[in-house]
C-alpha cells in the first residue's frame, strides 16, 4: 500500500537535538552568570515570543489579520495582576506557577465574547472588527478604573504568592526560569495546534474559505475555534508579562501592543516554527539595545518591517533557511557569487539610509547617533552615495 | 419511476435589474444522470450556485430530499449530502492533493477540528483519502502542492473534492472544461463511475457526451427551463434547435 506523507506544520530543517540543546541553554541562562539586565531582557524576549506564537496561529496559519490581539494579552495581564493581589487566592494556596493559567482563562473568556463577532467574517471585515474591539476595550480602561487601575495601572508583586518548586519567584534568576519554561510550553502548544486537524482546517480557510463551506465545514466556526485557542495563549502570555513587570497599564491592551505582535510575527517569519521567537528577539534587541544608541530605533524597526513585507515574505527565518539551503548546495565560492554583490549593495544602501537619518536627526534635534559619532554619519552618507551611484550604473546597464 | 431527490419550483434570481433565473422548475430523480444544457450565459452555473447555497433565490423553493434548502448555508447543504464542483477550479492551492481530499472527507465525517491529536492521527480519514486517490488516479501526486499541478490534474482533483464525502447528489459544473477531445473521452467512464450509487447533475457543453450518458436532459435558455426529458426527445425537439440559433445542439459548441 502506498504511504501517504502526512501533513506536518513548520518543518524547521534544523536537527531536533540541536534545537533541544539550544533551547535548554536559553532556559538555563541564569546558570551562566547572566546579569540582571540580560535576564530582564531575556524575560522580555520570552514573553513577547509567547505572545507572537499565539498570533502566528491566527495570522501565519489562517491568514487572519487581527489588529486587536492585545485585547487578549492585556486582559490576561490584568487578570494575572488581580490574581496576584487577591487575598482569597493566596489563602487558598494558589501557587505562583499557576498564574499563567489565570491569564489563559481570562484570554479564553475574552475570546468567547469578542471572537464571536470578529470571526463571523474573514479578510478586511475581520481586520476592521478586531480593530474596533481593540479600541472598545482600550476605552473601557477609563470607564472602569476599578478593574484597570486608571492612569497608574495596577501594581503587584510576583513574590506575593508562594510557589511549588521555589519558595517564591522574587529573584530575577528564578523568575527567568519560570517565565522561560511557560513561554516554551505556550509556544509548543501553538505549534502543536498547527499540526492538529484544526491546524489543517486553518490553512484551508486561509486558502479558500468558500470551498471549505461547500465541503460541509463552516469557515467561521474554524476561525472561532482558532480565536479561542489564540486568545487563551495570548492571555497566558499577558500573565507572564505581569510576572515580569509587576505592573500592568493601559499599554498592554493598546493598539501599539496589537501592532507589535503583527510586526514581530511578520519580521520573524509568519509560517516558521522559530519565527515568533526570532521576531521577539529582534524587537527586544532593537527596543532595549539599539534604543541606547539612537532614538530613531522605531524608525529602523518600521523600515525593517516594510523591507520584510516587500522582499522577504517568509521573514528572517525564511532568509536564514534560504541561506542555509544555498550554502549546502553552492559551496563557499558559489555563496560568494550568489550573495556577494547583493549583500554589499544592501550594506551600502543601509549605510546611506542610516547616515541620512542620523544626520537629519542630529541637525533637527541635536540627538541621535550622529551626536556621538558624527564621523560615522558622514562616512555612512558618502559610502551610501557611492553605493547609490554603483546601483544606478548597474540598473542603467541592465536597461541598455 | 424512482422518487425525486431534488426539485426546483419557480426559482427566481436577479442581479440588480437583470433577471438571471426566471422561474425555473424541474426535478431530478434519485439515481439518475441528469444533464443541464443551454447556451453560454443561460444561467446554468447560477442555478448550481442557488442549489448549493452560494446564492439565495429571490423566490421559489428548492427541495432536497424533501427539505427546503433555498437560501440555506452552503456548509449545511453540504452536510445534508449535496456536493458540487466548480467551473473554475477551486481547491486549496497551498495544500497537498492528499490534504485537499482529507478536508472534503473531514467535512463529511463530522470532524470539526479537534486539537487533541495530530492531523496525521485520523486513520479513517486518511484511509478514505488513499482509496479516493487511487480511484481518481492522482495517487502519484498525493504529496504535490495543488498550485503546482497541471491544469488537467487540477480538474480531476476538482471532481475528487466533490465526491470525497460520498454525497447522495453531486453537481458537476463543466467537468471537462478546457479538456481536449481525447481527455473528454477519458472522462466518460469516470463520470459513470462517480454516478454509481448516487445522483449526478452535470453541466456539460459536449453534446456527444451528454447524449451518451444522460438519463434526462434539461435545457435552460435565458434563465428558463425550455424543456426537460429523455435525450432522444431533446435531440429531436424543434424548440431546442431554435434555441441553439437554428443549429442542431451538437453543432452549437463546435
Ligand atoms: N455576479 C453576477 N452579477 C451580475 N450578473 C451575473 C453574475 N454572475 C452571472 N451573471 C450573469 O448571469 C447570466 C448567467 O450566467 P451563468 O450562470 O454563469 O451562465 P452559464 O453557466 O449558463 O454559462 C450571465 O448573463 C451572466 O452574465
Ligand atoms: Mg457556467
Amino acid at each position: 500500500m502506498m504511504r501517504l506523507q502526512l501533513p506536518r506544520a513548520g518543518r524547521s530543517g534544523y536537527g531536533a537535538p540541536a534545537v533541544g540543546a539550544g533551547l535548554a541553554l536559553l532556559v538555563l541562562l541564569p546558570l551562566f552568570g547572566a546579569s540582571r539586565y540580560w535576564l530582564v531582557l531575556g524575560m522580555q524576549v520570552w514573553v513577547l515570543a509567547a505572545y507572537a506564537y499565539s498570533y502566528q496561529l491566527l495570522f501565519g496559519r489562517a491568514g487572519m489579520l487581527s489588529f486587536g490581539h492585545a485585547v487578549y494579552f492585556g486582559l490576561g495581564a490584568f487578570a494575572a495582576a488581580h490574581a496576584l493581589n487577591s487575598r482569597a487566592l493566596a489563602a487558598m494556596g494558589l501557587p505562583v506557577e499557576m498564574i499563567p493559567l489565570i491569564g489563559m482563562l481570562a484570554g479564553l473568556g475574552a475570546a468567547v465574547v469578542f471572537g464571536f463577532p470578529s470571526t463571523r467574517r474573514a479578510g478586511t471585515p475581520f481586520a476592521m472588527v478586531t480593530l474596533g474591539i481593540g479600541e472598545l476595550v482600550a476605552a473601557c480602561f477609563l470607564m472602569f478604573p476599578g478593574f484597570f487601575g486608571g492612569e497608574a495601572g495596577i501594581s503587584t508583586n510576583r513574590a506575593a504568592l508562594g510557589g511549588w518548586v521555589a519558595a517564591n519567584y522574587g529573584a530575577a534568576d528564578r523568575a527567568y526560569v519560570l517565565i522561560a519554561l511557560w513561554a516554551l510550553a505556550l509556544g509548543a502548544m501553538a505549534l502543536w495546534i498547527a499540526r492538529t486537524p484544526l491546524g489543517l482546517l486553518a490553512r484551508a480557510t486561509r486558502d479558500n474559505a468558500a470551498r471549505l463551506a461547500f465541503c460541509g465545514i463552516e469557515p467561521s466556526a474554524v476561525r472561532f475555534r482558532l480565536m479561542l485557542v489564540a486568545g487563551a495563549l495570548a492571555g497566558a502570555a499577558g500573565a507572564l508579562s505581569t510576572l515580569l513587570n509587576e505592573i500592568v497599564s493601559v499599554e498592554s491592551v493598546s493598539l501599539a501592543m496589537s501592532a507589535n505582535v503583527l510586526l514581530m510575527t511578520v519580521v520573524g517569519g509568519p509560517a516558521h516554527a522559530f519565527g515568533p521567537l526570532l521576531g521577539a528577539l529582534t524587537l527586544t534587541l532593537m527596543q532595549s539595545v539599539l534604543s541606547r544608541f539612537t532614538h530613531a530605533w522605531v524608525f529602523y524597526y518600521g523600515l525593517m518591517f516594510i523591507l520584510t513585507v516587500l522582499f522577504a515574505p517568509n521573514g528572517l527565518t525564511g532568509i536564514v533557511s534560504d541561506v542555509l539551503r544555498n550554502a549546502r548546495q553552492l559551496g563557499a565560492g558559489g555563496m560568494a557569487r550568489r550573495y556577494g554583490a547583493p549583500v554589499a549593495a544592501a550594506l551600502l544602501a543601509g549605510l546611506l539610509a542610516i547616515g541620512t537619518i542620523e544626520i537629519a536627526f542630529f541637525r533637527d534635534e541635536g540627538i541621535g547617533a550622529a551626536r556621538v559619532f558624527p564621523a560615522w554619519g558622514a562616512a555612512g552618507l558618502s559610502l551610501g552615495c557611492l553605493a547609490a551611484l554603483l546601483w544606478l550604473r548597474r540598473s542603467l546597464r541592465g536597461l541598455a | 419511476m424512482s422518487a425525486s431527490i431534488l426539485s426546483l419550483e419557480g426559482v427566481r434570481l436577479s442581479f440588480g435589474h437583470a433577471d438571471i433565473i426566471r422561474g425555473a422548475s424541474f426535478s431530478i430523480r434519485e439515481g439518475e444522470i441528469h444533464a443541464l444544457i443551454g447556451p453560454n450565459g443561460a444561467g446554468k452555473s447560477t442555478l448550481f450556485h442557488l442549489i448549493s447555497g452560494r446564492l439565495a433565490p429571490v423566490s421559489g423553493h428548492i427541495r432536497f430530499r424533501g427539505r427546503d434548502i433555498a437560501g440555506a448555508r452552503p456548509s449545511l447543504i453540504a452536510r445534508l449530502g449535496l456536493s458540487r464542483s466548480f467551473q473554475q477550479t477551486s481547491a486549496f492551492p497551498s495544500l497537498t492533493v492528499a490534504e485537499n481530499l482529507a478536508i472534503a472527507v473531514m467535512g463529511a465525517t463530522g470532524e470539526r477540528g479537534s486539537i487533541l491529536r495530530t492531523s496525521a492521527a485520523m486513520p479513517a480519514v486518511w484511509a478514505r483519502v488513499e482509496a479516493l486517490l487511487g480511484k481518481i488516479g492522482l495517487a502519484r501526486f498525493a504529496d504535490r502542492i495543488v498550485a503546482n499541478l497541471a491544469y488537467s490534474e487540477q480538474r480531476i482533483l476538482e471532481i475528487g473534492l466533490a465526491c470525497a464525502g460520498d454525497p447522495a447528489l453531486i453537481l458537476l459544473d463543466e467537468p471537462t472544461a478546457g479538456m481536449s477531445r481525447a481527455e473528454t473521452e477519458e472522462m466518460v467512464p469516470v463520470l459513470r463511475a462517480i454516478a454509481r450509487g448516487r445522483t449526478l447533475v452535470l453541466v456539460e457543453h459536449d453534446m456527444e457526451v451528454v447524449f451518451r450518458i444522460a438519463d434526462t436532459v434539461t435545457v435552460l435558455v435565458h434563465g428558463e427551463v425550455l424543456v426537460s426529458g429523455p435525450p432522444e426527445a431533446i435531440r429531436s425537439d424543434p424548440r431546442v434547435r431554435q434555441a441553439y440559433l437554428g443549429q442542431s445542439p451538437e453543432a452549437a459548441h463546435g
